[in-house]
């Protein structure tokens, strides 16, 4: 039982579009086959950037990655892909069940409007993390999204459920335009967290917050809801969970559209 | 025919900075363009022939296009795709508008204008008598407001706008807010005359406000119309930046960043982004277009560029591989452009016609040039 392994040969001179190559694309393909898999740019085939090793698991590891690599593990509906170095934008787009594990960075729009499933970048991701692309109206509808370095700008815009946890910094506005779903940021935060956002939870575990005037402290409590989280979190692998177990402080918001979300604060106090 | 007017002005063109005939330019052009792996089209300062000769172009070499790289018109796009945006024009603002809603910080440019003039005149078609106006952030000097304009002036900082439109927009809901950029009372205060209008119009330049800023103005003005009615006008940037826009939007379904290479065109504002293309080194060649004015792109120096440029009229250098210099729309050949006064596109005739060849000539020479050349080579 071994996975089927692509050896990059050497860096594309030009961007490649990989959402051709998830595992039920693969199975019951030759390596000729799948060699000859056109990588969706018109000009370049598998066998052109990479060198294949044939497995008979639903696993996909990409020996090498780049930051010319699009659409990584788009569309997956099932097994695992894990990718050893940077992968450029919208990596695991519409994404419905399976893993995907990003060794190094992400372009923008990773997990953009993931659908179920698990990804994981060890590295730092770009903008726009989980987020619709450009004309589309809601964002990520499910799944977990972990990143352990930082962010872009606007993490989890327009989430519209699931979860995303970013370990580093963010960028500015992150969660904005939030549908539902839940944004839990470690690290610290730029710009102002929650902008437009309607519904939904944002977590605070390691930022100094100053409010906006459009979300309103309710005070501290201890939620059975953030004990839940906790759980969830810790069952994932994020060690600073457990201040939740603790009274959060708990503003709601964006009054600006409807002031059903919340932003939780667990680590130092408001400024 | 000698004697006419405007005649024997000949195109200029230079190849490596040395001056020669436009048949030699643009034959250098074609061979840049057929060792280009990845051109790419940006700037785009031209009118709607120029902007369907480009489009025609990209499609034969595969290019990317990013029309709004150096202009701010994208935000008040990406607002109106992601949120709507009820418009209007400046005709009917200046006839109709009994209330302003002025946004604007030191940067007005090419607002600057069409501000003056609500300043000094009073609506001709409503019912109100004078104009009132809510300007917020840094206001004109008190000599510049006529006696027909309430003017109320509401100082904050750049920083401070966005949240003073998310504390009206929840005020208007009558829902609490917390310490507003405004003192509670003058919140209301400023609340009310926005519920007050008869017909309102919200006027922001465009690189004012970031695109969450405006989502969350064209969204009050979206709460206001359930009681009122309210418009927005963003007074879009120069270089009929709107303009090739919306040709483009008819021609491929895309206002800007555009790609061709898979054969049909494609939208995607990060990977076809100027910027990102030149400094990751994807794009080999850019085709820098800029018939209004003569600028150049903040990365210029750093990929070979062909240029189609604005006469210098003795200022500057040549700085392009190949630059061709390229006549004004409306002064040196007829032209369909957007009239900011109007929101309209519209016919103008050329104020000189002086034989200096339009974005639209050079670009049809240089596709036939390619069309002749692929018949030879078939």
């Amino acid at each position: 039982m071994s996975a089927f392994v692509f050896r990059l040969k050497q860096d594309p001179d030009r961007r490649v579009d990989l959402s051709g190559l998830v595992p039920e694309a693969l199975r019951g393909r030759s390596d000729k086959a799948i060699t000859r898999l056109p990588l969706n740019t018109g000009k370049l085939r598998v066998g052109d950037v990479f060198s294949l090793r044939m497995g008979d698991t639903p696993q996909l590891r990409f020996e090498g990655g780049s930051e010319r690599f699009d659409l990584v593990g788009a569309n997956m509906a099932s097994g695992e892909i894990i990718v050893e170095g940077s992968v450029g934008e919208q990596a695991g787009r519409l994404m419905r069940a399976g893993k995907l594990h990003i060794q190094g960075d992400a372009g923008p729009f990773a997990a953009s409007r993931l659908k179920g499933g698990h990804v994981e970048i060890d590295g730092d991701a770009g903008a726009r993390l989980g987020a619709p692309l450009a004309g589309e109206m809601a964002g990520m509808a499910g799944g977990v999204v972990i990143v352990h370095g930082g962010v872009g700008a606007r993490a989890g815009d327009r989430l519209r459920r699931g979860l995303i946890v970013v370990g580093g910094t963010s960028g500015e506005d992150a969660g904005s335009r939030m549908i539902a779903g839940t944004l839990v940021l470690q690290g610290k935060i730029t710009g102002t967290p929650g902008r437009l956002m309607r519904r939904g939870t944002i977590v605070l575990l390691g930022a100094d917050y100053s409010p906006s005037p459009t979300f309103l402290d309710c005070g501290s409590h201890l939620l059975v809801a953030a004990s839940l989280l906790a759980a969830e979190l810790e069952r994932l692998g994020v060690g600073s969970a457990r201040r939740l177990r603790r009274s959060v402080r708990r503003l709601a918001g964006d009054m600006a559209v409807g002031g059903k979300g919340e932003i939780w604060i667990s680590s130092s106090d408001l400024r | 025919m000698p004697g006419r007017r405007g005649e024997g002005r000949h195109a200029r063109a230079w190849i490596e900075g040395v001056g020669c005939p436009l048949d030699a330019a643009i034959d250098a052009v074609l061979d840049h363009l057929r060792r280009s792996r990845n051109p790419l089209f940006a700037g785009l300062g031209c009118d709607v022939e120029g902007a369907r000769a480009i489009v025609r172009l990209a499609k034969l070499v595969d290019a990317s296009i990013d029309h709004l790289s150096g202009t701010a018109t994208g935000v008040e796009l990406s607002a109106v795709r992601d949120a709507g945006l009820f418009a209007t024009t400046p005709g009917e603002t200046f006839a109709r508008a009994d209330t302003l809603l002025v946004l604007a910080t030191e940067r007005s440019g090419a607002a600057e204008p069409l501000l003056k003039g609500f300043l000094a005149t009073k609506p001709r078609l409503a019912l109100a008598r004078t104009r009132r106006i809510i300007w917020v952030g840094r206001g004109p000097a008190p000599r510049a407001v006529s006696k027909h304009v309430d003017f109320t002036s509401v100082a904050v900082a750049p920083s401070q706008i966005s949240p003073l439109l998310s504390a009206l927009r929840s005020r208007l809901a009558r829902r609490p807010v917390g310490a507003a950029p405004l003192s509670p009372r003058r919140l209301e205060a400023t609340l009310e005359k926005l519920r007050e209008a008869k017909f309102g119009v919200a006027i922001w330049p465009s690189r004012v406000l970031d695109p969450l800023t405006v989502e969350t103005l064209t969204g009050l003005v979206r709460d206001l119309n359930e009681s009122t009615r309210f418009s927005c006008l963003p007074v879009l940037s120069q270089d009929n930046a709107a303009g090739v826009a919306m040709a483009l939007t008819w021609l491929t379904g895309f206002p800007s960043h555009i790609g061709f290479s898979r054969g049909e065109p494609e939208h995607d504002p990060w990977r076809f982004d100027a910027a990102r293309l030149v400094r990751s080194g994807e794009a080999d060649l850019a085709f820098w277009v800029s018939a209004y004015r003569r600028h150049w792109p903040p990365w210029s120096s750093r990929v070979p560029v062909i240029a189609l440029v604005a006469p210098s009229h003795g200022v500057g250098t040549p700085r392009a591989r190949v630059e061709i210099e390229v006549g004004t729309p409306g002064v040196d050949h007829d032209t369909i452009d957007l009239l900011a006064a109007t929101g309209s596109l519209a016919f103008r005739p050329a104020a000189v016609r002086n034989g200096t060849p339009s974005v639209a000539d050079v670009i049809g020479r240089i596709c036939a040039g390619l069309s002749a050349a692929g018949r030879a080579a078939g």
